[in-house]
């Protein structure tokens, strides 16, 4: 695990007249990584160029200090990765142990006993070893979405790419996954994809923003809040000036845009800083 | 919850190949799960203990026509196995992984050692059987005749390579189609191959066919009396439909068949595995398979 396990240069990504990103730079490594953006804004794109399994239109990438245009490069990273894919495929005719055990197999991992150890000591880590002899199509969502997560653990992986891991979980399992990829966080670079932004202040040490497939922030999760220090306020209904108003529990509406003079600040949040981020200005909602 | 994950062990990265191979005994014991094949196995055993009462019935049934439901069986599982990544605009399970696409599909070919192993046992079972209990009924005139046809090696290896034959084409048409198109096909084509297997045992079409039968009959010409045939010329009666006609064995045909089904095995793997191996591989087999009628042409006894 270095600061530079994956390096970005000018890296663009097209579908036909779509864009997925578009001039991305970025160097990172070590830690969990939190990736923000709304839908569509290119997250995937991103994370499946991270994983090796989509190459670039344009740019540079290296992986842990390998080229993934090659096919060599490409193995080198793969031998060292776990990636999640948003939307994991299993086999639903296979138990969660007999898929997991697969997935080693796809991993190289070709010695039976070690191989058998290491799925046990994944899927005990997500919390699944009591229900691991049952049949996928058997098991909750969430359940299966965790099953795809150990796989993606397997063989400790110098990089874990985890595209929205949380989706499909329900609150306590949130809590375990964070525990799991705190702990993994610590070994690899783990980079995820996220809507839950209290993830990302409970677990990630960076945080990058992307909108419209453009890298419009990275830096900490405090520096994100603090993008929308003095730009958040507080009031009995939404302002004009503000590019996003909402209505809070306490029944207050919080906006986030330029404050009226005499407006009552309030300290940002993530959440704060990414909507102004991403709301396109001129469009308050 | 456990968290087990701690300091780093040290798990072994094996090369490609051994991985491969590791693949391959998943896929093998995922077959010998598979429902199909042991339908098949019993169906082909329920048919292969039948007794036919007529010249070369038993003969042409044993081998290799009562293998007809294994293979259909093996090519029902291997469309299943083929068939299990594809899903619609969704990656394959765990993408990114060091074993890609290409790896994938030889081991799923290589796990048909299940179903070819057990085609093998019953072909093994059934030599057996014929040599201790005598052979079989092939011919029909007195003089002509024979109780102790026995197969030989070479038609003995034609199940097997049928069965894997329909496995290769399983896996290859479970990667290119939804799993229901190559289903469908798949029974219409076994229908023709096995079903009506006799009409593509006629003269030109026999070494084409992907399930050819022995013993083969010659019609003999008109100015042959049958009765002045060689002695040791096997020859069935006639019928409203064909004068006298010789029957008879003819290994190099069956050789020249082994070859085609072999490079039939060859060609359809190369489709199942595609990328630049997979196409060599094809190139490879439609050339053994085109040699492999060639020499059933050169040899044919239909002259």
């Amino acid at each position: 695990m270095t600061a530079a396990d994956i390096v970005f240069t000018g890296v663009a990504k097209r579908f036909g007249s779509n864009i997925g990103v578009e001039g991305v730079t970025w160097t990172g490594g070590g830690g969990v990584v939190g990736l923000l953006g709304p839908n569509g804004s290119g997250k995937s794109t991103l994370l499946r160029m991270v994983a090796t399994v989509l190459a670039p239109d344009e740019g540079d990438i290296r992986l842990l200090g390998h080229d993934p245009s090659s096919g060599a490069g490409r193995l080198a990273i793969r031998r060292h990765l776990g990636y999640l894919p948003q939307r994991a495929v299993l086999y639903p005719g296979f138990s969660a142990f007999d898929l997991v055990d697969y997935v080693a197999v796809l991993k190289e991992m070709s010695d039976r006993r070690v191989r058998r150890d290491e799925v046990r000591r994944v899927l005990t880590a997500v919390g699944l070893v009591d229900v691991m002899h049952k049949r996928l199509r058997n098991l909750s969502d969430g359940m299966q979405r965790r099953v795809a997560l150990a796989a993606s653990l397997l063989g400790r992986p110098k990089l874990v790419v985890l595209d929205e891991p949380a989706a499909g979980l329900d609150p306590s399992q949130r809590l375990q996954l964070r525990e799991v990829l705190a702990v993994a966080g610590r070994e690899a670079t783990v980079v995820m994809s996220t809507h839950h932004t209290d993830d990302l202040t409970t677990l990630c040490r960076r945080v990058l923003v992307l909108d419209r497939g453009r890298l419009c922030f990275d830096g900490t999760p405090h520096a994100l809040a603090e993008v929308a220090r003095g730009r958040v306020w507080t009031d009995g209904e939404a302002h004009p000036s503000a590019v996003r108003s909402w209505v809070t529990g306490a029944e207050l509406v919080r906006n986030i845009g330029d404050p009226p003079s005499g407006a009552q600040l309030v300290d940002p949040t993530i959440d704060d800083g990414y909507l102004l981020l991403t709301t396109p200005i001129g469009v308050p909602t | 919850m456990t968290i087990a994950i701690g300091a780093t062990s040290a798990i072994g990265w094996k090369s490609s190949s051994r991985s491969v191979r590791a693949l391959s005994a998943l896929e093998a014991k995922r077959y010998l799960r598979r429902a199909s094949i042991w339908i098949g196995l019993a169906v082909t055993v329920f048919f292969a203990i039948q007794v036919e009462d007529w010249s070369g019935g038993s003969y042409a049934t044993k081998i290799p026509v009562c293998f007809g439901p294994l293979a259909f069986g093996t090519y029902i599982a291997a469309v299943k196995s083929g068939a299990r990544d594809r899903n619609g605009p969704l990656p394959e399970l765990a993408p990114g992984s060091p074993i890609g696409a290409e790896g994938r599909a030889i081991a799923r070919l290589a796990g048909l050692v299940v179903p070819v192993g057990l085609s093998v046992l019953a072909v093994a079972v059934i030599a057996i059987a014929s040599r201790i209990e005598g052979g079989f009924w092939i011919g029909d005139l007195a003089g002509h005749r024979t109780d102790t046809a026995r197969h030989s090696w070479i038609e003995l290896l034609e199940p097997p390579l049928i069965v894997a034959f329909t496995g290769a084409v399983g896996v290859a048409a479970g990667r290119a189609a939804r799993r229901l198109i190559p289903l469908v096909a798949g029974t219409f084509f076994w229908f023709v191959c096995y079903g009506v297997a006799w009409a593509l045992n006629i003269p030109g079409l026999h070494v084409i066919a992907p399930m050819q039968v022995q013993p083969m009959r010659v019609r003999l010409s008109a100015g042959v009396s049958p009765l002045a045939a060689p002695a040791s010329w096997l020859i069935e009666r006639a019928d409203e439909y064909d004068p006298a006609r010789r029957v008879l064995v003819h290994l190099p045909t069956v050789a020249g068949h082994d070859i085609y089904l072999l490079g039939l095995i060859v060609l359809w793997s190369g489709f199942a595995i595609r990328a630049d191996s997979g196409r060599r591989l094809a190139v490879l087999g439609a050339i053994t398979a085109v040699a492999g009628v060639a020499v059933q042409l050169i040899v044919s006894p239909y002259r």
